[in-house]
C-alpha cells in the first residue's frame, strides 16, 4: 500500500474530507477496506475516477454488516440504483452517515429510509411488520407482531394518518437518547 | 345546485399557480371555512336520505379521536389516490426537496430572522400552524406545494368539485392528473433550486458551508458537485483580486492565515484522533457485547482523563518544583523490602509521594526568608516559588477544574438523554432505536435479537398487566417484601459502618499492633472484604423481592450499593480526621492518612483482581464443566461501575495528602481496563436485561459528581479550614490551618507596597467578604431559574404544536371521510340510476372516462 498520493489526488482527498465526516487517515483506511473487498476489481489508483462498483454480495459480507438484519436495506439505501452495488462514493457515504460525528438529523433521515422497506416515503404497517420480524428473527407470533405495530403507530404517529412520515419518525427519534450511539458503526 | 357556485370566487384556476402566489393566512382560513360550509351543505343535502344522520351518530358515539375508516376494498381508488397525494408533514423526500430545504436553511442562517412570538399560537386557530410554517420557512412550503400538492389546491379541488355538482368527479381526477404532471416536470426547478442553493452556500462562511454540506442527506457525488460549484467563484474572485493587485494585501494575508490555521486545526484534530487509545478494543467490546457494556469502558476512559488532568496540574506545580529543589533529608533512607508497594509506608514515606516531604519555604531562594514573594509575580533573579501557596492553590485549582468539567459533561449528557418535552414512546423506541449497529458477531447479534424479543414481550405483558391491576393482597405482600429487603440492606450498611468503627477504634487502642508493617494492611483488607461481600448479599436479597420493571431493579441495586459505600467511607473519614489527628499529635498525621488511602486503593485493586478471577473465571469453569450449563456469568455493570466510583473517591480524598495518588489511580485504571477486557471477552456474556446506555452514562456521571466528588470536596474543605496541620512536617507546619497560608501571603503583600495592593483588595472583598459569595450564588440561582422557565416554556410550546399536528391530522381524516362518504353516496345514486336504465359499468373506469367529457 504505497503512498497515499498515488491513490487520490490532493483535491480529491480534500473534497472527500469536506463532504464526509472523516479525516484523511480514515478515508485512506476506508479505501483500503473497500479495496480489500474486491482486490481484483478495485484499482489502486483513483485519480482518474474509475467507474467501479463492488457487488452487494461482497459488501454484505463485511464483518460490520454481516450480522446486521438490515444489511440489505442499508446497501440498497446507500447504493445509487437501489440494487445494493456500491461505488467508493457510496461506500464512504454509508460509513460517513454511520460515523460518530454525523448529526442526528442526517442519521434519522437514513434510518427512516432503511426502515421504509417499500420505498414509498412512509413507514406503514407493512414496513413495521418487516422491521419487527427482522429484529426478532421472526420468533414473535403474528398477533404479537401486529399488536406491537399497532402500539408503535399509536405512539409515534403524530397526525394520526395511520403511517409514519419522516417528520413523525424524527420526532420519535428525538425522544430516543440512545439512537445516536446505536446507529453507529465503528470503523 | 346553484348555491355552490358562490365558492368558486377567490380560488385560483390551476394548481400550478399555487407555488408562485403565496396565499395569505386569511385566504386560507376563508377557504377552510368555505370548504367546511360546502361539506355541511352537501351533508344537509344528503341528510334527506338519512345517510349522513347515521354517520353522525356513529361519530358522536365513538371516542373523541377520529380514525380513518377503512372498510377494506370498499374505499374507492380515487379516494386512495387523494390520500396518497395528500400533503403531509414530510418535507425533504426527494432530492429536489432536500436541496430546497437546505436552501431555505442557509437563507435562515444568513438572515437569522426572529421567530414569531410564542403568544401568536392560539389553540383554536388551526391555520396558525400553517402561518407559522409560512413565515419561518417560505421556500420549504413553496417547495412542498410544487412537489406534493398544496393544501389549498386540495381545497380548491373540493370547491370546484362542489361547484361542478353532478360532474364533480371528473374534476377530481383532472386535478390529480395535474398533480402527477407536477411531479413529472420536477427536474427543471431542481436545477434552478440547485443554483440558488449554490449561491446561498457561497455566501456562507467556509466552516459553516462545510458543516452544512456534510449534514445534507445527499449522495457523495452530489455533495461534491455542490462543493465544486460553490467553490469556483471564490477562486475566481481571488484571481481577480490578484490581477487587480490594488486591494490590500493584508486581506490576502488574513485569508492565508485563516487557511493555515484551518489546516493546522485539521492536522491537530486528526493527530488527536490517532491518539485515541483502544479504538480496536472498544470496537471489539461494542461488537460483542453492545452499548451497555461498552458504556462501562467508556466511563473508565473518562475517569482516566480526569485523573490525567489532575495529575498534570499537580506534577507541574507541586511535584516538579519539589523534585527540582530537594530538601535535606532528615536521615538515611530506609531500605525497601517490597511490602512497601502494598503499604506505602517505609521507604516511601519521605518521598514526593506524600505530604510530609514537601517543604514550607520558598523554594529557589537560598537565602531562605520565609514566604518571600509569590508564585505569580516574577522578580529579577528568578521566580520565587512559595511552596505552601503553590500546594494550596494547585489542589484548589485542580478540584475546581475537575468540578467544572464534571458539571459540564453531566449537563451535556443530561441534555442528550432527557430531551425537552420527552414523553413515553417506549414501543416505537424499542423497535426503531434498539438495534445496535455496532454489533459485529453472529452470536452477539443473535443475543441482541433475543433481547429485543424478550423486551417486546415484556412490554406487551406489562401493557396487558396494566389492563388488569393486581389485587390488594398481592400488592400488600409485594410492599412487605420490598420493605423487608430495604430494611435488611440498610441494616447491612449500618452493620458494616459500625464494624469498621469498632475495628478502627481497636486498632487505635492497641499501639503494639501498629508497629508492624503488615498490621497496617488489616483495616484496608477488612474494609475491602466488606465492600466485596455486602453487594453480593444485596444481590441475593434483590433476587428474592419482586420488581415490576427491570430498570427499577437496576436503580434499586445501584442505590443500595451506593448507600453501603457512603456509610463505609463516611466512617473512615471520621476515623481519619476525627480520631487519628488526635492520636498522632507528635507525628505527621497527613502522611498517615495519605498512606492509608494509598493502601485502600491498592487493596481495592487486589480484591478486584481476585473477584475477577474467582467471580468470573472460576465461576465460568465451574458452570461449564460441572453444571454443564451453556450460560456464562453476566457482566454486572452496576457493581463494576460503583467500584470505579469508589476508587475515584478514594483518589480525590487523598489528593491533598499524597499528590501522586492520581498517578497510582491511572496505573490502576490501565490495569483494570486490560484485566476486565480480557476477562470479559473470555468469561462473560452480555447482560440479558436491556440497558439504556445513554441514561446509564448520565447516571454514572451524576453519581460520580454528587456523592463522590462532592463528598471528597467537603472532606478536603474541612481538612483545609478546620484541622490543624501537624507541626513536624509538610508545607503548612507552622500554621494553624492550611488556609492560613493564603491569609499570611495576603498580609505579606499588603506590606510589600502599593504596586500589588489590588491583590489584597481582591482577596478582602471577593474572597473574605460574604456579600460577594451571596451575590454570585444569587446570580447562579437566577440563571438556573431562567433556564428552568425557558425549558418549561418550550415544553408548553411543544405540547401546543403537537396538539395542532394531531388536530390537523384529524381534520384531514375528517375531510377524507366526508369526501369519501359523499363520493360513495353519489356512486350509489349513479349506480341506481344506471341500474334503472339497465346499464352496467365498473365505477373506476367510468370515472376516468368521465374525465374527458
Amino acid at each position: 500500500m504505497g503512498n497515499k498520493q498515488t491513490v487520490f489526488t490532493h483535491e480529491q482527498l480534500e473534497a472527500y474530507q469536506d463532504c464526509t465526516f472523516f479525516t484523511r487517515k480514515e478515508i485512506m483506511r476506508l479505501f483500503y477496506r473497500y479495496q480489500d473487498l474486491a482486490p481484483q476489481l478495485v484499482p489502486l489508483d483513483y485519480t482518474t475516477c474509475p467507474d467501479v462498483k463492488v457487488p452487494y454480495e461482497l459488501i454484505g459480507s463485511m464483518p460490520e454488516l454481516k450480522d446486521n438484519p438490515f444489511r440489505q436495506r442499508i446497501a440498497q439505501v446507500f447504493s445509487e440504483d437501489g440494487d445494493g452495488h456500491m461505488t467508493l462514493d457510496n461506500f464512504l457515504d454509508m460509513f460517513s452517515v454511520m460515523s460518530e460525528m454525523a448529526p442526528r438529523d442526517l442519521k434519522a433521515y437514513y434510518a427512516f429510509k432503511i426502515y421504509d422497506f417499500n420505498d414509498d416515503d412512509y413507514i406503514c404497517a407493512w414496513d413495521l411488520e418487516q422491521t419487527v420480524t427482522k429484529l426478532t428473527r421472526g420468533e414473535l407470533s403474528a398477533e404479537e407482531v401486529s399488536l406491537v405495530c399497532e402500539k408503535v403507530l399509536d405512539e409515534a404517529d403524530g397526525d394520526h394518518d395511520g403511517r409514519l412520515s419522516l417528520e413523525d419518525f424524527r420526532n420519535m427519534i428525538l425522544r430516543a437518547p440512545d439512537f445516536l450511539s446505536t446507529f453507529h458503526i465503528r470503523i | 345546485m346553484a348555491q355552490p357556485l358562490a365558492f368558486i370566487l377567490d380560488v385560483p384556476e390551476t394548481p400550478g399557480d399555487q407555488g408562485s402566489q403565496e396565499p395569505s393566512p386569511y385566504d386560507e382560513s376563508e377557504v377552510h371555512d368555505s370548504f367546511h360550509q360546502l361539506i355541511q351543505e352537501q351533508s344537509q343535502w344528503a341528510a334527506q336520505e338519512g345517510l349522513e344522520l347515521q354517520q353522525r351518530e356513529q361519530e358522536a358515539t365513538g371516542s373523541g379521536q377520529q380514525t380513518l375508516r377503512r372498510p377494506e376494498g370498499t374505499q374507492s381508488t380515487a379516494t386512495l389516490r387523494i390520500l396518497a397525494s395528500m400533503p403531509s408533514r414530510t418535507i425533504g423526500r426527494s432530492r429536489g426537496a432536500i436541496i430546497s430545504q437546505y436552501y431555505s436553511r442557509t437563507v435562515q442562517l444568513r438572515r437569522r430572522s426572529s421567530r414569531p412570538l410564542l403568544g401568536n399560537f392560539v389553540l383554536s386557530a388551526r391555520p396558525s400552524l400553517r402561518l407559522y410554517d409560512l413565515e419561518l420557512d417560505p421556500t420549504a412550503r413553496e417547495e412542498e406545494g410544487e412537489w406534493a400538492s398544496e393544501p389549498q389546491s386540495q381545497a380548491d379541488t373540493g370547491l370546484r368539485w362542489g361547484a361542478g355538482g353532478q360532474r364533480g368527479r371528473g374534476v377530481v381526477l383532472g386535478w390529480q392528473g395535474g398533480a402527477l404532471e407536477d411531479g413529472q416536470d420536477l427536474p427543471l426547478p431542481l436545477a434552478e433550486k440547485q443554483s440558488l442553493l449554490v449561491k446561498e452556500l457561497q455566501s456562507l462562511a467556509v466552516a459553516q458551508r462545510d458543516h452544512m454540506l456534510r449534514g445534507m442527506p445527499l449522495s457523495l457525488a452530489e455533495k461534491r458537485s455542490l462543493r465544486e460549484k460553490s467553490r469556483t467563484p471564490r477562486g475566481k474572485w481571488r484571481g481577480q483580486q490578484g490581477s487587480g493587485g490594488v486591494c490590500s494585501c493584508c486581506g490576502r494575508l488574513r485569508y492565508a492565515c485563516v487557511l493555515a490555521l484551518h489546516s493546522l486545526g485539521l492536522a491537530l484534530l486528526s493527530g488527536l484522533q490517532a491518539l485515541t487509545p483502544w479504538r480496536y478494543a472498544l470496537k471489539r467490546i461494542g461488537g460483542q457485547f453492545g452499548s451497555s457494556v461498552l458504556s462501562y469502558f467508556l466511563f473508565l476512559k473518562t475517569l482516566l482523563a480526569f485523573n490525567a488532568l489532575l495529575q498534570l496540574l499537580l506534577v507541574a506545580f507541586i511535584v516538579g518544583p519539589q523534585v527540582a529543589f530537594p530538601p535535606a533529608l532528615p536521615g538515611p533512607a530506609p531500605i525497601c523490602t517490597g511490602l512497601e508497594l502494598l503499604t506505602g509506608a517505609g521507604c516511601f514515606t519521605h518521598t514526593v509521594m506524600f505530604y510530609g516531604h514537601y517543604s514550607n519555604a520558598t523554594l529557589n531562594q537560598p537565602c531562605g526568608s520565609p514566604l518571600d514573594g509569590s508564585q505569580c509575580t516574577p522578580r529579577a533573579g528568578g521566580l520565587p516559588y512559595n511552596m505552601p501557596l503553590a500546594y494550596l492553590y494547585t489542589v484548589g485549582a485542580g478540584f475546581f477544574i475537575t468540578c467544572i468539567t464534571l458539571v459540564y459533561s453531566m449537563a451535556h449528557s443530561f441534555g442528550e438523554s432527557y430531551r425537552v418535552g420527552s414523553t413515553s414512546g417506549i414501543h416505537a423506541i424499542t423497535v426503531f432505536c434498539s438495534w445496535d449497529y455496532k454489533v459485529t458477531q453472529k452470536r452477539a447479534s443473535r443475543l441482541q435479537q433475543d433481547n429485543i424479543r424478550t423486551r417486546l414481550k415484556e412490554l406487551l405483558a406489562e401493557w396487558q398487566l396494566r389492563q388488569s391491576p393486581r389485587s390488594v393482597c398481592g400488592r400488600l405482600r409485594q410492599a412487605a417484601a420490598l420493605g423487608l429487603a430495604w430494611l435488611l440492606c440498610l441494616g447491612t450498611a449500618l452493620g458494616c459502618a459500625v464494624a469498621i468503627h469498632v475495628f478502627s477504634e481497636f486498632l487505635i487502642q492497641s499501639p503494639e499492633a501498629a508497629g508492624q508493617e503488615a498490621a497496617l494492611l488489616v483495616l484496608p483488607l477488612v474494609v475491602g472484604l466488606l465492600n466485596l461481600g455486602a453487594p453480593y448479599l444485596c444481590r441475593v436479597l434483590a433476587a428474592l423481592e419482586p420488581h415490576d420493571s427491570p430498570v427499577l431493579e437496576v436503580y434499586v441495586a445501584i442505590c443500595r450499593n451506593l448507600i453501603l459505600k457512603l456509610a463505609i467511607l463516611g466512617t473512615l473519614c471520621y476515623h481519619w480526621l476525627g480520631r487519628r489527628v488526635a492520636v498522632l499529635q507528635d507525628q505527621c498525621w497527613e502522611d498517615f492518612v495519605g498512606q492509608e488511602l494509598y493502601r485502600f486503593l491498592v487493596m481495592d485493586f487486589v480484591l478486584m483482581l481476585l473477584d475477577t478471577l474467582f467471580g468470573e473465571l472460576v465461576w465460568r469453569i465451574i458452570s461449564e464443566k460441572k453444571l454443564k450449563r451453556r450460560r456464562k456469568p453476566e457482566f454486572d455493570i452496576a457493581r463494576n461501575v460503583l467500584e470505579l466510583i469508589y476508587g475515584q473517591t478514594l483518589t480525590w480524598l487523598g489528593v491533598l495528602f499524597s499528590p501522586l495518588l492520581p498517578a497510582v489511580q491511572i496505573i490502576k485504571l490501565l490495569l483494570v481496563f486490560y484485566v476486565k477486557k480480557t476477562s470479559l471477552l473470555a468469561n462473560c456474556q452480555a447482560p440479558r436485561r436491556p440497558w439504556l446506555a445513554s441514561h446509564m452514562s448520565t447516571i454514572f456521571l451524576t453519581l460520580l459528581c454528587f456523592p463522590a466528588f462532592l463528598g471528597a470536596a467537603i472532606f478536603l474543605c474541612y481538612a483545609v479550614w478546620q484541622v490543624k496541620p501537624s507541626s513536624t512536617c509538610g508545607p503548612f507546619r507552622t500554621l494553624d490551618s492550611m488556609y492560613e497560608a493564603g491569609r499570611v501571603w495576603v498580609r505579606y503583600l499588603e506590606a510589600a507596597g502599593p504596586r500589588v495592593s489590588w491583590l489584597p483588595w481582591v482577596h478582602r472583598y471577593l474572597v473574605e467578604n460574604t456579600f460577594f459569595v451571596f451575590l454570585v450564588s444569587a446570580l447562579l440561582l437566577a440563571v438556573i431559574y431562567l433556564n428552568i422557565q425557558v425549558v418549561r416554556g418550550q415544553r408548553r410550546v411543544i405540547c401546543l404544536l403537537k396538539e395542532q399536528i394531531s388536530n390537523e391530522g384529524e381534520d384531514k381524516i375528517f375531510l377524507i371521510n366526508k369526501l369519501h362518504s359523499i363520493y360513495e353516496r353519489k356512486e350509489r345514486e349513479e349506480r341506481s340510476r344506471v341500474g334503472t336504465t339497465k346499464e352496467t359499468a365498473a365505477p373506476p373506469t367510468l370515472l376516468t372516462d368521465e374525465r374527458d367529457d
